[in-house]
């Protein structure tokens, strides 16, 4: 959130300016029939990410109760998820709001019936999802998976699954993000590019990624904890979650070739290519440190952004991967093995 | 055979166990304990998932010193398993036979004691607790190990397949057993070598 915040309001210099980018972008929303139709896609993948979050959880066992719903007459549980339905999608009632607002006090009184009355049809849509969702809970664990003829069967692939079935989402909207800023940066003119700027933006939006490595060692620690009493040597599962990662990051690979190609600075390419999977498994290795809340690995991923940025302006470019390649193995071989979460002792008494 | 020397075992500051000095050698062995007692976290501990001052062997083989070849010598299968939801079971089958290098005859063999159909071809999300039970046994069972750790093994699964499967415990008796239970009567067709007691964080010899 804080990195979007940042991309949206950063750059303008008060609150005050930020707000005005935020009118005028609501402006173009009511004359633009372009930034309605993306307004309009984003509205649907907020949609599509509340049913996701209603169909999850349906299935854990304390939510089960909500599965007794399904005994009430058809129009009273409808009754009963529309009240759910607009607090699921408040932040996009809110925004119809905010453009309802603008359009009457610039007079597009026609031009405001779309926005509401897509915000209407979101939220019909919305609440008849939830209901066959309630009744077909485990419709969502039987969605069709990539199947393969042959599957390969090992952490990275199972990593790699988890990311495109559980974080789809957060993936795609993070790899656009991600992608589009490194892609127009290396593309810019050689007399205007700036090394330093790169390195800010490539550390930048690999720090970006925390969230993703975050639930990544989540997944790996609980669902696939059992990996752990498998014979598989640590350094083996050190470089399948290095594998992972450099898999994750094509992307990126693909938007930074410019920096060989049209820059001719393929040595500077080399070390992008090995530094940036190493310091995304740096950053997970981190994790293995201590049983951290997402606010205290926040701020350690803080301080760790904040030394590879340095990192980033020396001109012993090699010395990127380096130090990103002996802090994985160091902190990997010192915490893995005595990893243990956190247990609540009240629980255990 | 198993060993453990000096173990203990943390939360936080909280002992959870205190065993001086035990020797196991194979066969069918039951660890009996009330809730809480600390039955699973011993199974945790010696399967190489929770960390633990002291020292395990078996057959001489160290988990600290020579942690691949213990884990190559051990299965184990949780009390409350859980598997990501979008695996498919089959997947979690292939994962386990390739590392534990399991037979397609074992476990051909292993899906027949367990009474488990095509189901494996499923995501786990879609299995009920019995099903995902059935398949933590199945992956435990797989391979050849010294020494195979169940934990709660009876629990969830219904009357024939729980007679199957101490019948195929009592069979394979020359690879080492230890069950846990917090009932007190375990499937009749069990001859047990040894049955221990989880109390006060330490393991008591009972007779039987």
């Amino acid at each position: 959130m804080y990195f979007l915040f940042f991309l949206l309001f950063g750059i303008s210099p008060s609150f005050k300016q930020a707000l005005d980018t935020h009118y005028y972008i609501i402006l173009s929303i009511l004359t633009n029939n372009i930034s309605l139709f993306i307004y309009a896609l984003l509205c649907m993948l907020y949609l599509l990410k509340c049913t996701l979050f209603y169909g999850n959880h349906i299935r854990k066992n304390e939510y089960q109760f909500l599965q007794l719903l399904n005994g009430m007459e058809t129009g009273r549980r409808l009754a009963v998820f529309l009240p759910m339905t607009i607090t699921l999608l408040a932040p996009l009632i809110l925004y119809t709001g905010c453009v309802v607002g603008v359009a009457i006090k610039n007079h597009l009184f026609f031009n405001m019936v779309i926005p509401v009355a897509l915000m209407f049809l979101l939220i019909l849509i919305c609440v008849l999802i939830i209901r066959f969702l309630n009744k077909n809970a485990d419709s969502f664990a039987l969605m069709p998976t990539l199947r393969l003829s042959k599957q390969p069967v090992a952490i990275w692939w199972f990593l790699l699954k988890f990311s495109f079935r559980e974080q789809f989402w957060t993936l795609i909207i993070l790899k656009i993000l991600s992608f589009c800023c490194l892609y127009f940066f290396v593309i810019t003119d050689s007399s205007i590019f700036e090394n330093r700027i790169l390195w800010l933006l490539i550390t930048l939006c690999l720090v970006a990624h925390s969230v993703l490595i975050y639930k990544n060692f989540y997944f790996l620690e609980n669902k696939l904890s059992f990996y752990r009493s498998l014979p598989i040597h640590p350094i083996k599962i050190l470089i399948s979650i290095f594998f992972y990662y450099v898999l994750l990051l094509i992307p990126e690979y693909w938007a930074l070739r410019g920096v060989a190609l049209l820059h001719h600075n393929s040595y500077e390419y080399f070390c992008i290519l090995l530094a940036a999977p190493a310091i995304l498994t740096l950053i997970h290795c981190l994790l293995y440190g201590d049983d951290l809340n997402m606010e205290g690995f926040l701020g350690l991923v803080f301080l760790l952004w904040i030394v590879f940025f340095f990192f980033g302006f020396t001109h012993t470019k090699w010395l990127v991967p380096v130090v990103a390649i002996a802090g994985c193995l160091i902190v990997f071989l010192l915490s893995f093995k005595g990893f243990e979460k956190n247990a609540s002792i009240e629980k255990l008494e | 055979m198993t060993e453990i020397v000096q173990l203990k075992k943390f939360y936080g500051s909280h002992q959870i166990l205190e065993i001086s000095n035990l020797q196991l050698s194979k066969g069918v062995y039951w660890i009996k304990g009330a809730n809480g007692s600390g039955k699973s976290t011993l199974l945790k501990v010696l399967a190489g998932l929770l960390p633990f001052a002291g020292e395990i062997l078996i057959d001489q083989i160290s988990i600290k010193k020579q942690p691949v070849a213990y884990r190559s010598a051990i299965n184990y299968a949780p009390a409350e398993p859980v598997y990501p939801s979008f695996l498919s079971g089959q997947e979690l089958v292939n994962f386990y036979s390739k590392i534990k290098k399991g037979t397609t005859q074992q476990l051909e063999e292993l899906k027949s004691v367990l009474g488990i159909d095509d189901y494996l071809k499923n995501p786990v999300g879609s299995y009920s607790s019995g099903m995902i039970k059935k398949l933590s046994l199945l992956l435990a069972l797989t391979g050849k190990s010294n020494w195979i750790f169940l934990d709660e093994p009876f629990t969830t699964l219904d009357v024939s397949s729980q007679k199957a499967l101490s019948r195929f415990i009592q069979s394979n008796s020359d690879t080492g057993f230890l069950l846990t239970s917090h009932h007190d009567i375990l499937p009749e067709d069990i001859r047990l070598k040894g049955v221990y007691h989880l109390k006060n964080k330490k393991l008591e010899a009972e007779k039987y």
